[in-house]
């Protein structure tokens, strides 16, 4: 479903701010421990401290970083399988039943085999973001190439196309709406489990910042952090509808 | 560069005129459940050069699996399909299809424009950016779609994206148009406009048109030829001549004695409810 | 059954280099020795254990999740002042990846099932919020009227007009929220809690034990599997009625 990226409604904003007020009171007076919820003032000044000695930038450059390597592995492996997979009816069949079996396989169950395999090093982090993201991006692909309409690839032999201009032409853009709904996909998976590995693997970043700040029981940090992920989930989530509202304009359904 | 051919007087379809495709023997069939389901038998027919032939026949005749034998996009079963010479095995340029189904057959995410450069872009040699400009500038022109060029095809009524359909085929340069039932969607006002397009581009160009219907007098007023089949399996009934003056007219040919005559005839060989 | 040639070729040259020890390693282990020892931890109880627990957390954070995620999304898509004004509030909360609040989670609950369930029922929230509003947007307006006709009080309304309506986009909403539970809870046990077939899977990690580990990620593809199966068929059987076939 989709959002329109309209100016937020006064009214909303209003709203926001009185739930921010609900927060900082309930902060203020102690009814829920300092140790959990920090006053806005205070996970705002921890914020400004993190940025100030260069720990924030590390930390979200590290994330980001790893995250997008993992997800550019992933998306060159997901689509190039996805479509010569898609293209061959023959290979479909044999393959899709063992990927619908693979498809709700939480993707964090790969780290401790890849945790055995690999160590607690960056290739392992690398490798499961890649692996993670790789699934919902082989699986969209796949579904966009399938779903390409079949009269279009007889209207392509009665004009003699060449099987490069078919893909080129007609089954690469037909598929590219599901295909891009596959890389968003792709990249919250990768999100998450950058997080992930980095809470488990203490590699500077944004998971561990947040894990150390628990641990030593500094709710503010904590809350910095959280409110710098959500902020990183906002952005990426607000770009990809952006792309996809681009490409999504000539699809009726 | 060729240019899209024009032929300078209207060229009288008689005997003389050369046989561009022959029928011979054609049977096809589809394996079923318990065994095989006859869909034609027997279809022996002459296309000649230039002429508009007609095809007609209720539902279950088989017209549509006729024509996409002729377009090669199936083989038949057993008998041969001659093309300038040659035997039929696969689908050619030459050989357009304008399909029933004209949403599907069109590309979603290209403009009008771009539709009808993708049979240009794709030739084995593509014509250069000037020229291409000037071709697409003449096809818009000849099926009435200049001003919506840049239209994606969703924005078009169904009588415009068939014109679409029509231009792109045109891009191919093609010697035989091969048309499935291409109006029957549309309502009666627009399907009229679009036969004397038709009718106007084929004789402009010279080409050789098999158009199918089921409308008898679709058939009758496009037609030089009208060729009736029978159902189940399909055979070829009767073929007409149609010697009617052209250009024709929807209001004065449509009265005309003679073609009330043929309606007459081709009534005897169609069921009549379909 | 062509879909089954892959897997089982694939099992076979697993078993078959296992065996002949071409790959050597601590790390790795082969479908032989995977069966065992999942008899193994079948028979001392572990899996049994490991997924009831995991299951509870998933199924109760999905229960609170969810069902907040339903009163709220009917409320923001009946009233469209309240969708409004709740705009802004939700895009700000929505994108926070659920596992950012684990360790605030952790902080608050320590290990145990609280961590977990609060987890789980943040990442079930949005998802149910967002089909269930979009779903009640949708019920007609004449509907609506009706229920202003009987002079019905708002919770009977929900109850009577909006919620039978939208029953089956709630059911596509559950089936959803179910895989997600089940994938975070997964998650939060591999990442911090101490519990649940995820810490199995980290135990098994950590001593070493190849054959445990790959037995009990089985086991979990095999759960989410089935779950999904489950319900899919279960919203079949039960929602034939509504597609008026």
């Amino acid at each position: 479903m989709t959002h329109r990226m309209r100016l937020p409604d006064i009214g909303s904003l209003v709203i926001l701010a009185g739930l921010l007020g609900i927060w900082e009171i309930t902060a203020l007076s102690g009814w829920i421990s300092p140790v959990f919820l920090p006053p806005i003032e205070k996970a705002v000044a921890a914020l400004f401290d993190l940025a100030s000695d260069g720990t924030l930038l590390r930390a979200i450059v590290g994330t980001t970083f790893r995250m997008l390597i993992g997800f550019a592995f992933a998306t060159l492996v997901g689509c190039g399988l996805g479509i010569l997979i898609g293209l061959s009816p023959r290979a479909r069949a044999y393959i899709e039943p063992s990927l619908e079996f693979l498809r709700p396989l939480p993707a964090s169950a790969i780290i401790p085999v890849a945790i055995l395999m690999l160590g607690l090093t960056k290739t392992m982090i690398i490798f499961v973001i890649a692996f993670g993201s790789l699934w919902p991006t082989l699986l969209a692909t796949i579904q966009g190439i399938k779903s390409v309409e079949p009269r279009l690839f007889e209207m392509a032999r009665t004009m003699e196309l060449s099987q490069r201009d078919v893909i080129r032409t007609i089954v690469l853009p037909s598929a590219l709406p599901d295909i891009f709904a596959g890389l968003r996909l792709g990249l919250t998976v990768s999100l998450i489990l950058a997080v992930v590995t980095e809470m488990m693997s203490a590699e500077p970043g944004l998971g561990s910042i947040i894990l150390q700040a628990a641990r030593s029981f500094n709710s503010s940090d904590l809350f910095a952090g959280v409110m710098v992920l959500g902020a990183l989930g906002f952005v990426i989530n607000a770009l990809m509808e952006q792309g996809q509202r681009r490409l999504m304009r000539w699809k009726s359904d | 560069m060729t240019q899209l051919k024009r032929v300078a007087e209207v060229q009288p379809v008689t005997v003389s005129a050369p046989s561009i495709l022959s029928i011979e023997n054609v049977y096809f069939s589809v394996p079923v459940a318990n065994g095989k389901l006859s869909i034609l038998e027997d279809i022996n027919l002459e296309i000649r050069q230039g002429e508009f032939l007609s095809i007609i026949g209720g539902s279950g005749c088989g017209k549509t699996t006729l024509l996409r034998l002729i377009g090669g996009l199936n083989i038949p079963s057993s008998g041969t399909i001659t093309f300038e010479g040659s035997r039929i095995e696969r689908p050619s340029r030459k050989r357009a299809v304008v399909f029933q189904d004209y949403t599907k057959a069109l590309l979603p995410w290209r403009t009008v424009l771009g539709n009808i450069e993708l049979a240009l872009d794709t030739r084995p040699s593509p014509p250069d950016r000037r020229t291409k400009a000037s071709m697409v500038e003449r096809l818009l022109a000849q099926v009435g779609l200049t001003e919506a060029a840049d239209r994606f095809p969703r924005q078009l009524s169904g009588g415009m994206q068939q014109r679409l359909q029509i231009a792109r085929c045109l891009a191919q340069e093609p010697t035989l148009l091969l048309m499935d039932e291409p109006f029957g969607a549309l309502d009666a006002m627009t399907r009229q406009t679009l036969q004397d397009e038709v009718a106007k581009i084929a004789k402009e160009t010279g080409m050789t048109v098999v158009f199918i219907t089921h409308d008898i007098e679709e058939a009758i007023y496009l037609g030089d030829r009208v060729c009736a089949m029978q159902s189940r399996p399909g055979r070829i009934s009767a073929i007409l001549d149609i010697d009617l003056e052209r250009p024709r007219d929807q209001l004065l040919t449509r009265e005309d004695d003679a073609f009330l005559r043929y309606r007459h005839e081709l009534f005897k060989f169609l069921p009549r409810a379909h | 059954m062509r879909g089954l040639l892959l897997p089982v070729l694939v099992l076979l040259i697993w078993q078959v280099v296992g065996v002949l020890g071409i790959v050597q390693s601590d790390a790795m282990s082969y479908p032989s020795q995977i069966a065992l020892a999942a008899a193994g931890a079948l028979s001392d109880g572990s899996i049994l254990t490991a997924t009831r627990q995991t299951i509870s957390t998933a199924l109760g954070g999905m229960a609170i999740g969810s069902g907040i995620g339903i009163a709220l999304g009917s409320w923001f898509g009946i009233s469209r002042r309240a969708g409004r004004l709740a705009q802004t509030s939700v895009e700000v909360l929505r994108p926070v990846p659920s596992v950012a609040l684990i360790p605030l989670a952790m902080l608050m609950f320590g290990y145990g099932y609280g961590m977990s369930i609060s987890v789980v029922a943040f990442a079930c929230l949005w998802p149910t919020l967002i089909i269930t509003k979009s779903a009640a947007q949708q019920v007609p307006r004449e509907l609506l009227e009706v229920s202003d006709g009987l002079e019905l009080n708002w919770a009977r309304r929900l109850v009577l007009i909006v919620l039978p309506k939208i029953v089956p986009n709630l059911f596509t909403a559950i089936r959803l929220a179910a895989g997600i539970a089940l994938i975070v809870a997964v998650t939060v046990e591999i990442t911090a809690n101490p519990m649940g077939l995820g810490y199995a899977l980290i135990v098994a990690q950590e001593t070493l034990h190849p054959d445990r580990m790959f037995a009990f990620l089985i086991w979990i593809g095999t759960l989410g599997w089935l779950l999904n199966a489950g319900l899919l068929l279960l919203q079949r059987r039960l929602f034939v009625r509504w597609d008026g076939a």
